[in-house]
């Protein structure tokens, strides 16, 4: 029928039209909250716009002309937008985030996995989100980890090291700001008083009770061995500046 | 209800009735004592506790002359009843052709290292997604980011209120749109306590 053909070729302009959408939008509001699939799918369009626009920036910018006018006119990355996004969402790649990720290549979005959609329909839900900003879910999560953990008197486990060491990698003075982000959490989140040291709120003191099932993860015997296979015995590949000592050819003749 | 059975409407006891009636029958050394459940005295009492409905049924008992009513009606509707009996076959098919027609149970639940409660593992944990988006939000209002819109009337005096609205009063749909119970809010975790989870791997 004529009908359904024409649906099936409107689906596919609407879905690249929703790409751009989410794109321009993702970038407005540092993060949004939508079904997964429409996240998955637009992630990939989102990562090579911003790497494409962003490479195309460093090499305006070594440009004897680098005033904005003449970087917004020359990115030809620009034009994926729809054109009453260009101005605002150019400006602030070329005004922020090319300061935000002076080293990124790739993976400037993060997906975040949620509970279903309350509701009819139940659709699985996901947060997509620009890395290293002030707002973002992953870090003041993580710094809540670490803030709880402290609270306990618990030291940091593998995975939770991990995690910290990735999100402070790129982050303009991360170490700084993580450390700051960890102190807010304990008194936003955890009801704590720095000022006597101690968690005020009952409730909270008994939230805090609930401890780790093993301990031994947490600065014990286990720790450090998260990564390592408990399936085969392997050991660490070693280090490339050791020289070995060949054994000697016995096909060799002497005065060789 | 238990239906008893009006036999001795004339005669006390069956024994009587066998000798009155029958006299040249030989005794038989039968007695049957048809106990009334309901005495005069504490009838009152027992009627106030029994069901409505049973009530209902003694009256049209008796207004039926003693007889049981055509239909007894326990409160169930009645509905439409299928005219066939579904096939061993259609009704296995309709249950579990699909495979993903029932409840699986979760067995990926583990600690939320932030706040102890339940949460699957790879997702993010929703009582902490709640809490830190809107800690977030505050933030955002901070920074100047979210700009909420001025009433121009919020400044407004009592007296001049009363004066421009004098019988300023929320009708009922007004009142519920405000309420917007119609949105549906998530019920809030429960906290995690080993081995009241099933976890077919050891959990950390």
């Amino acid at each position: 029928m004529p009908s359904i053909q024409k649906f099936h070729a409107n689906v596919a302009r609407h879905v690249n039209m929703m790409d751009k959408n989410l794109c321009a939008n993702l970038i407005r509001h540092e993060a949004i909250l939508t079904t997964r699939t429409k996240a998955k799918r637009s992630q990939s369009k989102i990562e090579s716009f911003l790497s494409r626009s962003l490479k195309i920036n460093k090499e305006l910018s070594k440009n004897k002309d680098d005033s904005f006018e003449f970087k917004f006119r020359n990115n030809k990355a620009f034009d994926y937008l729809q054109p009453p996004d260009r101005n605002e969402i150019g400006g602030k790649v070329i005004k922020e985030l090319s300061k935000r990720y002076p080293k990124r290549v790739a993976g400037f979005t993060r997906l975040i996995k949620l509970e279903p959609r309350l509701g009819e329909d139940k659709a699985p839900m996901a947060v997509l989100e620009l890395v290293d900003s002030a707002y973002e879910l992953q870090f003041w999560f993580v710094a809540k980890i670490v803030a709880r953990l402290e609270l306990q008197k618990l030291k940091l486990d593998d995975t939770t090291a991990h995690n910290v060491s990735k999100l402070v990698a790129f982050r303009n003075n991360g170490e700084q700001e993580f450390r700051n982000a960890v102190e807010v959490c304990k008194i936003e989140f955890f009801k704590y008083d720095p000022e006597t040291d101690t968690v005020t709120d009952n409730e909270m003191k008994e939230n805090l009770k609930n401890l780790p099932s093993n301990l031994e993860y947490y600065g014990g015997e286990l720790s450090g061995k998260v990564v390592v296979s408990k399936k085969y015995k392997t050991e660490p590949r070693p280090s490339k500046q050791e020289t070995y000592e060949l054994p000697k050819s016995p096909f060799l003749t002497e005065s060789a | 209800m238990s239906l008893a059975l009006r036999v001795g409407g004339l005669f006390p006891t069956i024994q009587q009735a066998l000798r009155g009636g029958l006299p040249s029958l030989p005794a038989i050394g039968l007695s049957i004592t048809l106990k009334p459940r309901i005495t005069a005295n504490a009838s009152e009492n027992i009627t106030s506790q029994e069901d409505e409905r049973l009530q209902d049924l003694r009256q049209q008992i008796e207004n039926n002359n003693g007889n049981p009513p055509f239909m007894i009606d326990n409160g169930m509707i009645l509905r439409a009843a299928p005219k066939k009996k579904l096939s061993h076959a259609k009704h296995r098919a309709k249950l579990y052709a699909p495979g993903n027609k029932q409840i699986h149970p979760l067995n990926n639940i583990v600690r939320c290292p932030a706040c102890g409660h339940v949460k699957r593992s790879h997702f993010m944990c929703m009582n902490c997604y709640y809490e830190i988006k809107s800690f977030i939000k505050v933030l955002k209002r901070e920074n100047g980011i979210i700009k909420d819109p001025v009433n121009p009337q919020s400044d407004l005096d009592a007296a001049d209120k009363d004066l421009i609205y004098p019988t300023k009063v929320d009708r009922p749909n007004e009142v519920r749109f405000k309420q917007k119970e119609w949105i549906p809010v998530r019920e809030k975790t429960l906290m995690f306590k080993l081995g009241e989870h099933r976890h077919t791997k050891k959990s950390r």
